[in-house]
């Protein structure tokens, strides 16, 4: 049975390399063992975000106007007698013959902005809406808010660690771990049979390609004879351009060519504006393809009026939920709202428009006459997809739009030499303290080391499973616990001392000293366990990434050394004295044995104290 | 057997000739009213600025680092942002005074000078700090919160011996104490050496606080185990017996620990040294309190003398540190 324990022991050790070996879905993981890197070792993506201020022009069409005539348009357009031009000019389409016109701030009465809606006319013809508005500079105060936004959505579990800071007045930075680097897929067509393009050995003639299209730091993975996957550098739409004409005129006609850029997602989930509108849609057909959307009350129901958005369980049905708790004048707007549109007529063509920078998140139906401001959106969502929104929508609160002027990849802070020197003192360390436990202990030193292999298996594993960005500091304090694990073997084996001391024999002082050394074991570890706990809700509450980063690896340290401690080192010490090395007892302290007994000291000089 | 317990009042003074000129240092003026603690504030949680530079050849992390060392910015942390584009980050630079010119010039000619720099690429502006004011508030009122959690523990799991609401709170008197000689040291060395505290600074004194408490119940658990097992003898000797018993583990556990934290302090690079030293100062302050603190501080009440300590001390060291003590 004992030796069954121990190679379940063992087994879950095999068990967690297969962990550790397992591939590894996202991209984060591309550290060593797919573990993933924080920012201070590896790097991520740079992204600089600045607060839009200008004059926006709300723009619809009653006529075909493609963006092209309209952005040439504008930019020829000329007003005065100086021939002012429209400067900081941004054009982007938001519905059927609808455009969004940024310039820089213009006053009022100024001829460009007077005059933009009569120019617009003469040009395409009839404007169906028009509508202009001034976005101003935001205060520190909205810049902090959107900071506090963009930390939200981006440490959405506590444990990313992303550095994020307000800029100079108006811009903000933020850094992100493991967001860098692209992933290129290359899908060759099948040659043709007639025409067999020339023979080109795809293992040489690819990375030329790449490397002369400005792909950096590149591994190409050969799935197939035709199917190659790319880690590279974060590479632009250039580079992808010029790799993808090079391919097929020198290898052969591509079937599918996609890039992913890690970057894209940290893009996606900041959201450029996190502007969030609530408006009433009316659909045109049954399947609501063609649609129009109208604001409700004035100013128009919007993500201030929200007060929560959270994501649970559904408790009447499937899947997840997504949960909104609107204010006091949301409320009254919403009820107003869905009072008109939960009728049963008005069903089959109305819906609530969920929309977050231009884009829609969700149009849901409205089922029931809202009055007190809590609402539930079910639509068969997963856990994750009901907390992604919940986090969208709820973090949509402040509406300074942010506009992205530069993005790149970031290196790692500190050098690679930083890591490699922590790691060999780190290892160095260990060595020492595995060198002093066999001295000290003997036999059952050799036992301590091997149960400290599993501690530092199953917390990686543990680690990677979370998953946990691991920053420096991290490490040090991952190091730092292989060197506390010890602990616990230390206090079972000087409890095994004393019981040989007292005659015992190994076999019996093993399991005496395990059992005089649980309770310490288990308090002294419950209570750290306890101040990690309290740590955790903290930092989840108030939003100290830092705080949580700590509590978990903390408590997942402990909590391992706990398991090895009494299993690991138990069982492989039971089985050295099953297998007859038990009755070497000098194997197991270099101490000579005698016997002495419990003595209480005199009680001391109550006054002794000074 | 050595009488580790009949000396108890020169530990506590062997704890307040470190803690005391630590509270000096962070009160001291300019002091507390002008949120001067001594601790200084690293690049973390203050303001900073921020130069986006871009080089005309190759150049290394190492190499401005190296530059930025040399114009006494050891601070700067520098990221390199695709190419031969960088991000530096330092602290507030002074503006230009009189003859001097700003250290934003300075910096800019020099990295000009040496490295090739493109002086008229350069962005240049100020950042919030990266860890928020908050983040530090948070740290303290969990741990506040948690020393809660601990003492309640603490009595419970030691509900078989008599009065053991004590070692719950003698628990967290030494956890406060180990946090008291980091902060101390830190406001000390912080004024000696510059040396600052940063988001590592928070870690460590994060995890100590963790470790303090485990320390201290390894100690009490043998305390717990004699006393029930001979609940007539009077408690002086049972803890001092106790002590000794578990003294092999208490020096042996420090001792790795030490090893570990020295190895990674001397070996290795600059970039967690905060972290290490409030480590290392917490090892050995939490080994020592729970021996020659918590432990004794539970006899101190048992006996009834800290009302008399009190009472008959007169010099201002102990008075302060039974003030100290008294909280």
């Amino acid at each position: 049975m004992i030796l069954g324990i121990a190679i379940a022991a063992l087994g879950f050790k095999d068990i967690n390399i297969d962990i550790l070996g397992f591939p590894r879905v996202e991209r984060d993981g591309t550290g060593p063992l797919g573990l993933k890197l924080g920012l201070d070792l590896r790097g991520g993506g740079h992204l600089v975000y600045q607060a839009d201020t200008g004059t926006k022009f709300d723009v619809t069409f009653a006529d075909d106007v493609a963006l092209n005539d309209l952005l040439t348009m504008l930019q020829d357009l000329r007003f005065g007698d100086d021939d002012a031009e429209l400067e900081g000019l941004l054009v982007g389409p938001t519905g059927a013959n609808r455009y969004l016109i940024r310039t820089d701030i213009m006053a009022s009465d100024d001829v460009r902005r007077t005059g933009l809606n009569a120019a617009l006319a003469e040009e395409f013809g009839l404007i169906s809406l028009f509508q202009d508005s001034i976005i101003e500079q935001p205060s520190m105060e909205q810049m902090q808010g959107v900071l506090d936004n963009i930390t939200g959505r981006v440490n959405r579990f506590g444990t990313e660690e992303p550095i994020i800071q307000i800029f100079g007045e108006d811009r903000i930075i933020v850094q992100l771990p493991g967001t860098s680097g692209s992933v290129t897929d290359i899908l060759l067509a099948d040659p043709d049979p007639d025409d067999p393009p020339s023979e080109v050995d795809i293992a040489t003639a690819l990375p030329r390609i790449l490397a002369e299209s400005g792909y950096e730091e590149f591994d190409v993975e050969t799935r197939s004879d035709r199917e190659f996957k790319i880690q590279s550098n974060n590479v632009d739409a250039e580079a992808q351009r010029r790799a993808l004409t090079s391919i097929i005129t020198e290898i052969g006609q591509v079937a599918a060519f996609g890039v992913t850029s890690g970057i894209d997602e940290a893009k996606a989930l900041i959201g450029q504006t996190a502007r969030l509108e609530f408006k009433e849609r009316t659909c045109e057909n049954a399947a609501c393809t063609t649609f129009t959307d109208a604001d409700v009350g004035n100013p128009p129901l919007s993500g201030d009026d929200l007060s929560r958005a959270e994501a649970s369980a559904n408790h009447v049905g499937i899947g997840w939920v997504v949960n909104l708790q609107f204010n006091g004048r949301g409320s009254d707007i919403f009820s107003e709202l869905t009072r008109r549109i939960s009728t049963t007529e008005a069903q089959s063509t109305k819906r609530i428009a969920i929309i977050m920078d231009d884009r829609e998140l969700l149009a849901p139906v409205s089922r029931a006459w809202i009055r007190d401001g809590r609402t539930q959106i079910s639509g068969n969502f997963n856990r994750e997809e009901a907390r992604t929104l919940a986090i969208q929508i709820e973090s949509g609160r402040l509406p300074v739009p942010l506009r992205l002027i530069q993005e790149s990849d970031v290196d790692a802070l500190l050098g690679s030499e930083s890591l490699e020197n922590s790691l060999i003192a780190g290892l160095v360390g260990l060595g020492l303290v595995l060198i002093f436990m066999v001295i000290y202990y003997r036999m059952a030193g050799v036992v301590a080391a091997f149960s400290l292999v599993f501690y530092a298996v199953i917390v990686l594993a543990v680690f990677k499973m979370i998953p946990i960005t691991l920053e420096l500091a991290h490490i040090g304090g991952f190091i730092l616990s292989i060197g506390m694990a010890v602990d616990a073997n230390i206090l079972i084996f000087e409890r095994m001392k004393e019981e040989v001391r007292i005659g015992r024999t190994l076999a019996s002082s093993m399991e005496v000293g395990f059992s005089r050394a649980w309770p310490a074991i288990r308090d002294s570890n419950i209570s750290t366990m306890i101040t990690c706990l309290v740590l955790l809700w903290f930092g989840d509450r108030l939003g100290g990434g830092l705080v949580t980063g700590v509590a978990i690896s903390l408590f997942i340290g402990v909590a391992v050394s706990m398991f090895t401690a009494v299993v690991v080192s138990r069982n492989l010490l039971q089985l050295m004295a099953w297998v007859g090395l038990g009755g070497r007892i000098n194997l197991f302290t270099p101490e000579n044995l005698r016997r002495t007994s419990l003595e209480a000291t005199q009680a001391p000089d109550l006054r002794g104290g000074r | 057997m050595l009488d580790i317990v009949g000396k108890r009042g020169w530990y506590f003074l062997i704890s307040a000739l470190v803690i005391i000129p630590g509270l000096i240092s962070m009160i001291i003026a300019p002091g507390w009213i002008t949120g001067d603690s001594g601790l200084k504030a690293g690049i973390d949680f203050s303001s900073g600025s921020v130069m986006s530079v871009t080089f005309r050849q190759a150049v290394e992390e190492d190499d401005i680092q190296q530059r930025m060392e040399a114009l006494g910015h050891s601070e700067a942390l520098i990221q390199r942002i695709g190419g031969t584009n960088f991000f530096i980050r330092t602290a507030i630079l002074q503006e230009a005074f009189g003859d001097a010119p700003s250290e934003r010039e300075v910096i800019e000619r020099d990295l000009e000078k040496f490295l090739g720099m493109e002086r008229d690429r350069v962005e240049f502006d100020t950042v919030s700090p990266i860890v928020a004011q908050e983040t530090v508030r948070t740290a303290f009122y969990a741990l506040a919160a948690a020393s809660v959690f601990i003492l309640l523990f603490v009595w419970y799991a030691f509900r078989r011996v008599p009065k053991a609401h004590r070692y719950g709170v003698s628990a967290i008197l030494a956890l406060m104490h180990d946090l008291l000689i980091i902060l101390g040291i830190f406001s000390i060395l912080g004024r000696i050496i510059n040396l600052e505290v940063n988001s590592m600074f928070i870690v460590g004194l994060l995890i100590v606080a963790g470790y303090s408490v485990n320390d201290t119940i390894v100690v009490f658990d043998r305390i717990r185990e004699n006393v029930s097992r001979s609940p007539d003898r009077d408690l002086a000797g049972m803890v001092n017996l106790s002590i000794m018993e578990s003294m092999g583990r208490s020096l042996n556990t420090s001792i790795t620990t030490l090893v570990v934290l020295l190895a990674m302090l001397f070996i290795g690079g600059n970039s967690i040294r905060e972290l290490l030293l409030v480590l290392a100062i917490g090892a050995v302050a939490g080994t020592y309190s729970s021996i020659f603190i918590a432990s004794q501080y539970l006899i101190m009440w048992d006996q009834g003398e800290i009302g008399r300590f009190f009472k008959r001390s007169s010099s201002a060291a102990a008075s302060s540190l039974m003030h100290l003590i008294g909280r």
